[in-house]
């Protein structure tokens, strides 16, 4: 099957400092695919580059047959990728509300608006019953829920999720990744980048092991469980 | 007694457009992290297009707002395009610092071309009810000023509602926030960041526009504006329309009283006191918010 997202050769630099070294991923249409890696490896780095976030020094990006990398955010959005950024970054002083309502901001979105609340509404309902409320008062789980909420209201194809079990407990880890299926039943394709491999990996059909800017190692996610890459690094972990 | 309450009746009055002279200067601020000390210049271009509208065409001074607004957005707009916006992608601390630069250059250049154009004589507009007031139990309100703290109300409720119930509004606040994030939205960054300092500078001329309906104007006044709306918006804090509005009427009263206890000299004193206070025992302001 054709992929849905291809990153190839992809080499990005903050400032003067390289980070990517030729990255190569290929997601296909309908897959979970993990993106694990120690801190600095260049995961965070390559989803900015394919949200547009982060212009790359060389390498291509390729979306659905459409060319990406270089492009601002507000254009990627509207092909079809929402991301989800670690620390996820709600407008904390706005109402959750108006959170989701900016999600659906994109000329793709704006017009499903009332149905894309609907649809979320009915995938987290706490954030029915908090819609007043101010996003920076809901709990940490809630915020996450709301992140990845505010991110479908662009009805993407594509949801990329960075680090979305940082500092939330176990059990509200599991609800997040329950969420995820749900998302994936619903017809979207999701890319999630993790620290730590345990979860991201039990959910997942597919995962990359990433370090110093590269790929290291990748297949599906259950052999990527008995690799000594990953064995090693959630030990060290 | 009655003379204080004057007084200080008087000062709330001022103080009015004190606050939304700040508001436009803390728009700006909020979105753009650019702290434009030309605004009272804008200001200063606001009063005399309400001057000229007046003079030539007699257009009342309370209607040119309708004119004077939409000029000084075309206004932040070019200086946008031509100025301020250049330094949108730079690290924050130097991008305030740069900003101020510009705002000190331009705002003597647009003296200079004030003076220039217009001579550094003071105008004044006398309208058919300049000096008629309103009684209120021992107490007289005048007009013009109960008229000015009344639009600028106004605007300022216009303003909330448009950026709480518009999207374009919302795109405003969200940036405000977090612009990376606003930008994952779909939000045209740069042209929400035009659009935020064309109205700070659209909000500059109505400011303009009651402050002529009640004081005369020279090339000179854009300074003190620029320094009041800086003492108002340290005064209130960033983040609340409304709090910077009461803050200006605060400072319009706090001037009132200090000028009537201790003299002329001392009205433009104790603002600077003020800030200096608030700075030390509370630097988010009265009604900022931390964080």
């Amino acid at each position: 099957m054709a992929p849905l997202l291809e990153v190839r050769n992809l080499e990005a630099a903050y400032g003067d400092v390289q980070v990517l070294w030729g990255v190569n991923w290929r997601v296909k249409p309908g897959e979970v695919v993990a993106v694990v890696g120690p801190n600095g490896a260049g995961k965070s780095t390559t989803l900015r580059v394919i949200a547009g976030l982060l212009r790359p020094l060389r390498g291509e990006v390729w979306f659905d047959g459409e060319r990406l990398e270089g492009k601002p955010a507000e254009a990627v959005v509207d092909r079809g990728i929402a991301m989800v950024p670690e620390g996820r970054r709600l407008f904390a002083h706005m109402t959750v509300l108006e959170n989701l309502w900016m999600g659906g901001y994109a000329a793709r979105a704006r017009p499903h608006r009332h149905r894309a609340l609907q649809e979320v509404f009915d995938l987290f309902p706490i954030l029915a019953e908090r819609r007043h409320q101010l996003a920076g008062t809901l709990s940490g789980g809630q915020q996450q829920m709301l992140a990845i909420a505010r991110a479908l209201m662009s009805r993407p194809r594509l949801l990329l999720l960075d680090e979305p079990s940082l500092g939330l407990a176990p059990r509200v880890v599991q609800q997040v990744y329950e969420a995820v299926h749900r998302i994936v039943r619903e017809g979207v394709t999701v890319v999630i980048v993790e620290q730590n491999v345990f979860p991201v990996l039990e959910h997942a059909s597919r995962g990359y092991v990433m370090a110093q800017g590269r790929v290291i190692v990748e297949g599906s996610a259950r052999a990527l469980l008995e690799t000594e890459e990953v064995r090693r690094s959630y030990v060290g972990s | 007694m009655e003379i204080w309450l004057q007084n200080l009746l008087f000062g709330a009055l001022v103080g009015g457009v004190y606050g939304l002279a700040a508001v436009g200067l803390a728009l700006v601020f909020g979105v753009l992290r650019m702290l434009n000390v030309s605004h009272g210049e804008l200001i200063m271009l606001g009063g005399y297009a309400t001057f000229w509208a007046f003079s030539l065409w007699g257009v009342d001074p309370f209607a040119s707002l309708l004119i004077t607004g939409p000029l000084l957005f075309g206004v932040g707009v070019v200086l946008y395009q031509a100025l301020f916006g250049r330094l949108v992608r730079i690290e924050e601390e130097v991008k305030v610092q740069l900003s101020i630069l510009i705002g000190f250059g331009l705002a003597l250049v647009l003296h200079a071309l004030a003076i220039f154009a217009w001579t550094a004589d003071e105008r004044a507009v006398t309208t058919a009810y300049a000096g008629r007031v309103v009684p209120l139990g021992p107490l007289v309100v005048p007009l013009t000023r109960l008229g000015g703290l009344g639009v600028a109300f106004a605007t300022l409720g216009g303003l909330h509602l448009f950026l709480h119930r518009t999207d374009l509004g919302r795109a405003i606040r969200a940036t405000a926030e977090d612009w990376e994030a606003a930008s994952l939205m779909g939000v045209p960054v740069r042209r929400v960041y035009r659009t935020a300092f064309a109205l700070g500078s659209a909000l500059a001329g109505v400011a303009g526009a009651l402050v002529t309906v009640s004081d005369a104007i020279s090339p000179a006044i854009g300074l003190g504006w620029t320094l009041k709306a800086l003492i108002v918006v340290v005064l209130a804090g960033l983040g609340s329309i409304f709090g910077t509005f009461v803050a200006g009427i605060l400072l319009g009263m706090a001037e009132s009283a200090a000028a009537f206890a201790f003299g002329g000299v001392f009205r433009e004193v104790v603002g600077l006191v003020l800030f200096l206070v608030i700075l030390i025992v509370r630097p988010q302001g009265l009604f900022g918010r931390s964080g």
